[in-house]
């Protein structure tokens, strides 16, 4: 005796593919196994369908390895990976190549100058900022206690002068009068003016260095 | 059950879902051991599956590449709703239709001896024919069938998969799998008589 409706011969007739691989199951493998008991038709198609089943079982399969395949497939990967890995990071690494090869350089030339000797300066072969080159004329002014600083600033206007150093504990100053080398002549001629203007007490060559 | 039908065949399965399930969750923390072992335990069915679903060993190769890569990107997205293998053939038979479309556009598939040739030989040596006949005749007989429903035949006959699973993968109700697999057993019956000549 069985406890399920009997099928309709369309429906046992097209679950017979699963019924021939093993897949049908509970009540609907009985079902369709009761109605192949009783029906000729269906016992012959499953005769057929069972030669198919053998024959697309017995068809060969590409002998290809899978080990090629799989290599190939993670080149990809690698690509995928490649691709998807920020920029940045190359040009970065790239760079800390070259930061340690630029210290590298860096301390070798500082070697270098640590062992090579200094050459030996006299005087005459340096200035300071205040050192007037040797094109210019310096002269020595000790301006009137009366004089102020912007009738100071008139006079050397008028010399096209600068005061390079001073005043010195006398009230001395250092000028610098022309950008041009002055003749001697002309510098004795500038230093009468200054001697006769009220505005100055003094003025002279320049006797000493403008270091104070 | 009458055992003189011997209707009750082995399952061509291929895999284990647990085991599968394991490689699965390494996959997806980027393990590509995991990856190499479950690429051998599908390549040569993938293979297959695809072969016969676009006719080209050179499409088939490059799509169980294509179907692994998904494994390997989507791994940590399987939602379980269904095996493994039900998972990545699902995978294979939406690569397969899609490379055989492309292919399609440009080549002749099946260039080749016309059926009807075949079909008189086989008439012609049916009194002879052996299995290795019918192998051959099937080859071609299957060729003449559409790729959904050589991917119903193959899944069923050679995968046994049930018809609930075939739905799975090829993502259609399981009324359509029926029907598919009814069309195609017309189809071949007509094709290939030789499949009824041992019948009572």
């Amino acid at each position: 005796m069985t406890d399920f409706a009997p099928l309709p011969h369309t429906r046992a007739f097209e679950l017979l593919p699963w019924l021939i691989n093993g897949t049908l199951a509970g009540a609907e493998r009985e079902a369709v196994e009761q109605h192949v008991r009783a029906c000729i038709v269906c016992r012959r198609e499953i005769k057929e369908q069972q030669r198919l089943h053998v024959s697309v079982r017995a068809r060969r399969t590409a002998d290809v390895s899978a080990e090629a395949g799989f290599d190939r497939l993670n080149c990809q990967l690698d690509a995928v990976a490649d691709a998807a890995r920020p920029h940045w990071r190359i040009p970065y690494a790239t760079a800390a190549k070259f930061a340690v090869a630029a210290a590298a350089g860096v301390a070798v030339l500082a070697i270098l100058l640590w062992f090579t000797p200094l050459p030996n300066l006299g005087p005459d072969d340096y200035q300071t900022l205040a050192t007037p080159p040797a094109d210019a004329a310096l002269v020595d002014i000790v301006f009137a206690d009366e004089t102020t600083a912007a009738q100071m600033q008139d006079l050397l206007a008028d010399i096209d002068g600068e005061i390079v150093a001073g005043p010195s504990r006398l009230g001395r100053y250092s000028v610098r009068v022309a950008s041009a080398p002055p003749t001697d002549q002309q510098l004795d001629k500038l230093i009468h003016v200054l001697a006769t203007d009220p505005r100055v007490r003094f003025a002279g060559p320049a006797l000493t260095d403008v270091q104070q | 059950m009458d055992q003189g039908l011997n209707v009750r065949p082995a399952r061509a399965r291929f895999s284990d879902d647990g085991a599968d399930l394991a490689l699965l969750e390494r996959i997806a923390n980027g393990d590509r051991n995991a990856l190499r072992q479950l690429y051998s335990t599908y390549y040569h069915p993938l293979l297959r599956f695809i072969y016969r679903i676009t006719g080209r060993l050179d499409l088939a190769q490059e799509g169980v590449n294509d179907v692994m890569l998904v494994v390997w990107r989507n791994g940590r997205s399987f939602g379980g709703r269904s095996s493994v293998s039900t998972w990545i053939m699902g995978i294979g038979y939406r690569k397969a239709l899609k490379l055989l479309a492309a292919s399609r556009r440009w080549t002749d598939r099946f260039a080749g001896a016309p059926f009807d040739e075949i079909i008189e030989r086989s008439d012609a040596v049916a009194e002879q024919s052996d299995d290795r006949d019918l192998r051959d005749l099937l080859d071609a007989a299957l060729r003449h069938l559409s790729a959904e429903h050589r991917a119903v035949v193959e899944l069923t006959y050679f995968y046994g998969c049930s018809y609930e699973e075939i739905a799975a993968i090829a993502a259609c109700p399981v009324n359509t799998v029926k029907t598919r697999m009814f069309h195609a057993r017309a189809k071949l019956k007509k094709l290939l008589p030789a499949l009824g000549k041992d019948a009572p």
